[in-house]
């Protein structure tokens, strides 16, 4: 057996979930870019992530890329990102949940940013008390269209698997670095009637620096263990670099060792998300344009043009 | 597939001599497959016996070392994926100087690039110099300048006779890596091997002339692209091909592709330039890969300083765990207000799991807080709890004088909560 041939493996396929109109993730039996079966490579997909408020306390470097003024109206933002710096999706994050009684707010501005853009669309919750009852509103307002919502953790599950069901959306579970309560939610999604072909994981994402390499290892875990038959991790993965590194001193500090804030920060985001890329996410959400730029690029590349 | 104890003690005499140092056969043959012994311990395991191990034990990565003194190492792996054991050397960053160019101002700025890594200071490991088609004289001065600033690892490009013999003969003991990239290298490998300095194959046709000719250290210079060095390292360790398990020297263009190959699979990887705006992230990345995931992931228990603190400044307790010590720093980074961090010692544990098993408690967060000198620090005496452990509030505040505050339960509160306590003062 020539050596190319030793290569091929008799993977199981991870699931593959529709997103959006015409596009979908998953269905993969290698890694990102080494399909040894040398079949075209599904190509990862870079979101940027809005909120569904205005962006308070924007890091200098974002600043001086998206721009305040963007960024202070959700729909302006979303269409940025669409329009002027080829995001793949867009994931909405419920923010303004975070205060009280701005529920219908923030669903009335969900519906607008769908309105006004044609990429696929990610709702995600902020950790407040409020999220599941938004999120399955929003499910029941923007229905089909295969979006995705989330996080489905262990406290919302059947709430989220009804909606689901109900609204025809996919789910994204979140799980805190653990696998075990990743293959518990899938299971209990399933039971409730949710196809595994709707489900995502998340496996909470760390920045380069800091605590990085145990999601990094995580995901290559459920990578494997998906490979070798487990489907209920046999699931598409998601990374959201974006909501991890812009609170950091090395993307927001001025230092004359570091070199220029404004390349070093996108730099600094573009490494996180391409390194998640390679250990599996099937979708890395950021926030920075020229990060959406340079990742697509690499990842065509990879692809082999 | 490693041998399980059982299957090494079947290939053992069952006599229980100790001759080995261990009492019994099986106690020899559970060290043996725990990898801390070696089957060559016992005298009495048959020539057969000997062979069907070495078979099934795992392929490695052969281990270079080049670089004046004790150099760097390259090279050593075993798997594929960090989590089935580690990995073990770092990949070597080496940035292009050219000798053809005047090099002096490039190479102060490039050794003078020193970044705080995860507290420790790391600058860039080597230079690659390129004297390919470049006279002896230039080859000379090059090294002297560079060796003016600092004697450190060099991989040295070169195509002609005379720097070869020049490096043979005058930088032995530095131990550079020889790049050296001539159609007729059957002519030179008598020279190369005497001189015992590593080399970089650069074809097929070298890389087994080298084999054949006993040549220790070798570097495989690697021209494929991602998937290709992913290739050559699983059929190098997974399907065994011995001519593939040699460390891999590859050239980048851009600070992405560096990023791929740390992930995946280089021992030295080549910049044409390097910046710190990207070499800050490849440095981190690097770290975080090669981190030993079997090393107990606790942080030094000690105080912190986070952000410019003075006597004002709130002070957060945690514990020692690993990731309860990035979540709690660095969300008290995000909320940009100058905190001090205390870090207890739980011996690596989170807060619940050392709430549950009395690693944390009132007399341990006393002793942490009295050690720390934080009392001649700060001028007031407030501390933040981690929410989970309010119950230990009246005890602490009996026995350390200061009054606790039940901070938020979850890492991701605290930027807010460090904001809704400030607004009071």
């Amino acid at each position: 057996m020539n050596n190319l041939e030793l290569l091929k493996e008799n993977n199981f396929p991870v699931a593959e979930v529709k997103f959006g109109k015409d596009k979908a993730i998953g269905g993969e039996k290698y890694f990102p870019f080494l399909n040894y079966d040398n079949e075209k490579c599904t190509k990862p997909l870079v979101a940027m992530e809005v909120f569904d408020r205005r962006y308070d306390n924007m890091p200098q470097a974002l600043k001086s890329s998206i721009g305040e003024d963007t960024a202070s109206d959700p729909v302006k933002w979303a269409e940025a990102c669409e329009k002027e710096y080829g995001a793949d999706a867009m994931l909405i994050r419920l923010l303004s949940l975070l205060e009280e009684g701005e529920e219908d707010k923030s669903l009335e501005t969900v519906k607008r940013i769908k309105e006004a853009v044609n990429i696929p669309l990610i709702i995600w919750g902020a950790g407040s008390r409020k999220d599941t009852e938004v999120l399955t509103r929003a499910a029941q307002l923007l229905g089909g269209n295969n979006i995705l919502i989330g996080p489905v953790n262990q406290n919302n599950v059947k709430l989220m698997a009804e909606s689901s069901v109900n609204n025809d959306h996919g789910l994204i579970i979140e799980t805190p670095l653990d696998i075990n309560i990743a293959k518990q939610i899938a299971l209990s999604l399933n039971n409730s009637g949710v196809d595994l072909n709707k489900m995502v994981i998340y496996p909470t994402s760390g920045s380069i620096g800091y605590g990085f390499e145990y999601a990094y290892s995580i995901s290559e875990r459920i990578r494997l263990a998906g490979f070798s038959g487990d489907k209920y991790l046999s699931l598409p993965l998601i990374s959201m670099p974006g909501e991890v590194v812009w609170g950091l001193r090395e993307t927001n500090e001025e230092n004359p060792d570091w070199g220029d804030i404004n390349k070093r920060a996108y730099i600094w985001e573009a490494v996180t998300a391409l390194s998640y890329i390679l250990s599996g996410s099937d979708i890395v959400v950021v926030r920075h344009p020229e990060t959406v730029k340079v990742l697509k690029k690499k990842i065509d590349e990879l692809s082999g043009g | 597939m490693a041998l399980s104890g059982l299957d090494i003690y079947k290939l053992l005499p069952k006599t229980n001599c100790k001759e080995c140092g261990v009492n019994t056969c099986m106690a020899f043959a559970m060290k043996v497959a725990a990898k801390k012994a070696q089957l060559s311990g016992c005298p009495y395991v048959s020539e057969e016996g000997k062979a069907d191990f070495s078979k099934t034990r795992e392929n490695q990565i052969k281990q270079v070392r080049f670089g004046p003194g004790s150099g760097v190492l390259t090279g050593g792996e075993k798997v594929l994926y960090r989590h089935e054991e580690a990995f073990y050397n770092k990949p070597v960053i080496s940035v292009e100087v050219s000798c053809k160019e005047d090099i002096n101002a490039r190479v102060k700025k490039l050794l003078g690039i020193k970044l705080n890594i995860l507290n420790k200071e790391e600058t860039i490991d080597a230079l690659t110099v390129n004297g390919e088609d470049s006279s002896l004289e230039d080859f000379k001065k090059c090294i002297e300048i560079i060796y003016s600033h600092k004697r450190l690892p060099l991989i040295l490009k070169m195509n002609r006779e005379d720097i070869l013999d020049y490096v043979i003969k005058n930088l032995p003991d530095d131990k550079p890596l020889i790049c050296f990239d001539n159609e007729d290298i059957n002519s030179y490998i008598e020279k190369i091997k005497e001189s015992k300095l590593p080399v970089a194959a650069f074809s097929e046709k070298a890389l087994q002339l080298f084999i054949d000719n006993g040549v220790e250290d070798i570097v495989i210079a690697f021209t494929g692209n991602y998937k290709e060095l992913d290739s050559a390292r699983k059929l190098a360790l997974k399907y065994k091909k011995n001519d593939l398990a040699y460390p891999v020297f590859v050239e980048v263009h851009d600070y992405l592709d560096c990023a791929s190959y740390i992930c995946r699979y280089a021992s030295i990887i080549n910049l044409p330039y390097a910046e710190p705006e990207f070499l800050l992230s490849l440095f981190n990345l690097r770290d975080n890969i090669y981190q030993d995931p079997r090393k107990p992931i606790q942080v030094e228990a000690k105080l912190y300083e986070i952000g410019n603190v003075d006597a004002s400044s709130p002070v957060v307790i945690t514990t020692n765990f690993s990731l309860t010590y990035f979540a709690v720093s660095s969300e008290v980074e995000a909320s940009r207000i100058p905190a001090y961090l205390l870090i207890v010692d739980t011996g690596g544990t989170s807060v619940l799991s050392a709430w549950a098993s009395d690693k944390i408690n009132a007399g341990k967060i006393n002793k942490a807080l009295k050690e720390s000198g934080i009392e001649n620090k700060v001028s007031h005496r407030k501390m933040i709890l981690p929410g989970y452990i309010y119950p230990v509030k009246e005890e602490l505040d009996e026995v350390s004088g200061w009054e606790s505050l039940i901070g938020p339960k979850e890492a991701k509160d605290l930027g807010l909560y460090l904001k809704s306590i400030q607004s009071k003062v």
